[in-house]
């Protein structure tokens, strides 16, 4: 049966069943079984690598962190890594251990949203609901640390922009209490559960020899057997200053990577004590020059700076040109690394099965296909808009629908048709 | 195994494919290509020395000519739950701008794939042999040329 395919192909997404991002994946299928998935992830270019040239190194953090609301801190901290590599800045203690600070925080922030998520896709809203009541933890965290919850905005080219008082070190201190609790009971419970156990174990399996070829990153790797962690292949930050376990597991399915997140998430608040502990008095930054005067300093040179953002190894490269702006700035996020192994994953799965599988990497859209702000509308075909065009052609959609007569449920009074909605006149 | 280890086993296995090799202040080892011919033989003698993970593959508008970049990494070793540091690595291709185009390694390292991909849509380097040369990240109408060439840089707004 398998030899012969049955050639049946299902188109799932754009619009998707499992991201709230756009992402097609086309399933060749033999009734319930998937036999062949070929993915499409051009739906959303916003162009973010060319629009970077045209900014100056201090404007580029700013940009760089809206790739993604999730690990915006990831995205800032590779790039200011590699910005002080080139200008040769030590970064003061007291700055990087609140880097790793809120590195931390953030990947508690990131694996609980997919612990929820992951709980929504199997059908199992209540584990949804709590982990994300147990999220806010870290976001009001977050908050009252940087004033943001979501693009925290704290570091800067040598060092960072806020500093930690001794109430945020008994708060965190206090807050990673009521977490490690929580945490606790989730590692008891969720790989003991039965749903979860039924809708994970042995589903989306991605082999160790597979997690190889692909070059997998991240908490796909380390449930598929490969050790590989930045925070330790790499140190940077306070990272060489705490203690930690990489955790990893050889099952490669979803159980495993579901594992592997909450024993990450146990790391994290260990990580965290120490650094609210033990954080050293100091400068916030490494220089007291204005940012001017440092980036007339940018020789001319390129360099890799990796960064263990939460769904894996990020890495950005900049190349210098000598002059305050970028040359060129390449992003490898994540998500983009572990796609294909969701592709291979899927093949002998069921087709009910699909979404938690895509699920399964915490794919990140904004991140991967972050690379067309459009500046003038010359370059990007008919379909490519400024922000004026899109904003009219948005206004002009939701104007065109009201007049389309559509059925009611409650009664004549209540149809669209010539009603007050869409009209903005 | 550190860096300096690496980067001599590695100049002598590649020693009649590299013009220049070098070790940055950082430990990120530095080997350029003569030829980009020889790309794909000499990413197989990079795998022979046990450097198996592609990190990515960054491509450069150099003015003259393309950059091709390609970053890998030696793994660091894993002993129950500590994780020694690994070895970055970057090898440098030249591409002309008259003739952009580079063989491809996705046979021999299947996350390959994406990436020249990317390689294609950004900077309009073509990978004759590639797979499934379709676009990745740009839209299926995009018709205004490689968005990270040079040419296509200038804002005018």
């Amino acid at each position: 049966m398998s030899e012969k395919a049955s050639g049946t192909e299902i188109p799932v997404g754009p619009q998707h069943p499992s991201l709230k991002e756009p992402a097609n994946f086309t399933l060749t299928v033999d009734g319930e079984v998937i036999t062949g998935a070929q993915m499409k992830l051009s739906y959303n270019h916003r162009g973010i690598e060319q629009a970077v040239l045209s900014k100056s190194y201090i404007e580029a953090i700013y940009l760089l962190e809206r790739i993604c609301g999730i690990c915006s801190h990831a995205h800032t901290s590779a790039f200011t890594q590699g910005v002080e590599e080139l200008l040769d800045l030590e970064v003061p203690p007291r700055a990087r251990y609140i880097r790793t600070l809120i590195g931390e925080l953030e990947r508690i922030h990131s694996h609980m949203l997919w612990l929820g998520v992951a709980g929504h896709e199997i059908g199992f809203d209540t584990l949804w609901q709590y982990a994300w009541r147990d999220r806010e933890i870290v976001m009001d965290l977050l908050e009252e640390i940087t004033g943001n919850r979501v693009h925290y905005s704290i570091n800067t080219i040598g060092g960072v922009r806020e500093d930690l008082t001794d109430e945020h070190c008994e708060t965190i201190l206090e807050g990673m209490d009521d977490l490690a609790e929580r945490i606790d009971f989730y590692q008891e419970t969720v790989p003991n559960e039965e749903t979860v156990r039924m809708r994970c174990e042995d589903v989306g399996v991605v082999p160790e020899d597979l997690a190889r070829e692909y070059c997998a990153v991240g908490a796909v790797g380390r449930a598929s057997g490969v050790p590989t962690d930045v925070r330790k292949d790499a140190p940077y930050a306070a990272y060489d200053d705490v203690d930690f376990d990489v955790i990893t597991d050889d099952r490669g399915d979803l159980l495993a990577r579901t594992v592997v997140r909450i024993g990450e998430i146990a790391q994290a608040i260990r990580i965290i004590r120490q650094v609210a502990k033990r954080i050293p008095e100091g400068d916030l930054k490494a220089s007291a020059k204005p940012p001017q005067a440092l980036l007339a300093q940018v020789p001319e040179d390129d360099v890799v700076s990796r960064y263990e953002a939460p769904r894996g190894e990020l890495i950005h490269y900049v190349r210098a040109d000598g002059t305050d702006t970028p040359a060129r700035v390449h992003i490898r996020v994540p998500t983009l690394a572990n796609w294909p192994t969701v592709v291979e994953s899927l093949k002998g799965s069921y087709i009910a099965d699909t979404p938690i599988v895509v699920a399964g990497i915490d794919p990140c859209i904004s991140c991967t296909s972050r690379i067309g702000v459009e500046t003038d509308g010359n370059h990007g075909g008919e379909n490519a808009f400024d922000l004026d065009e899109l904003r009219e052609y948005g206004i002009e959609w939701y104007d065109d629908r009201s007049d389309v007569e559509r059925p009611s449920l409650d009664g004549d009074e209540r149809t669209v048709s010539g009603g007050t909605r869409g009209d903005r006149a | 195994m550190n860096p300096n280890q690496l980067k001599s086993d590695l100049d002598e296995r590649l020693e009649d494919v590299i013009a220049a090799s070098g070790e940055r202040e950082d430990g990120r080892l530095e080997f350029v290509l003569a030829d980009r011919a020889d790309l794909p033989d000499a990413v197989s003698r990079i795998r022979d020395a046990g450097v198996t993970h592609l990190i990515t593959i960054t491509g450069v508008d150099g003015g003259e000519e393309i950059e091709v970049l390609y970053h890998f990494l030696k793994y660091g070793e894993y002993d129950g739950g500590d994780l020694s540091e690994g070895i970055e690595l970057t090898l440098r291709a030249i591409v002309p701008k008259g003739d952009p185009t580079i063989g491809t390694i996705t046979d021999q390292i299947p996350a390959a794939g994406l990436y020249e991909r990317e390689l294609m849509d950004m900077l309009g380097v073509e990978v004759p042999d590639h797979p499934n040369p379709e676009k990745l990240l740009l839209p299926d109408d995009y018709d205004g040329g490689p968005p990270l060439r040079a040419e296509n840089l200038e804002v005018t707004d």
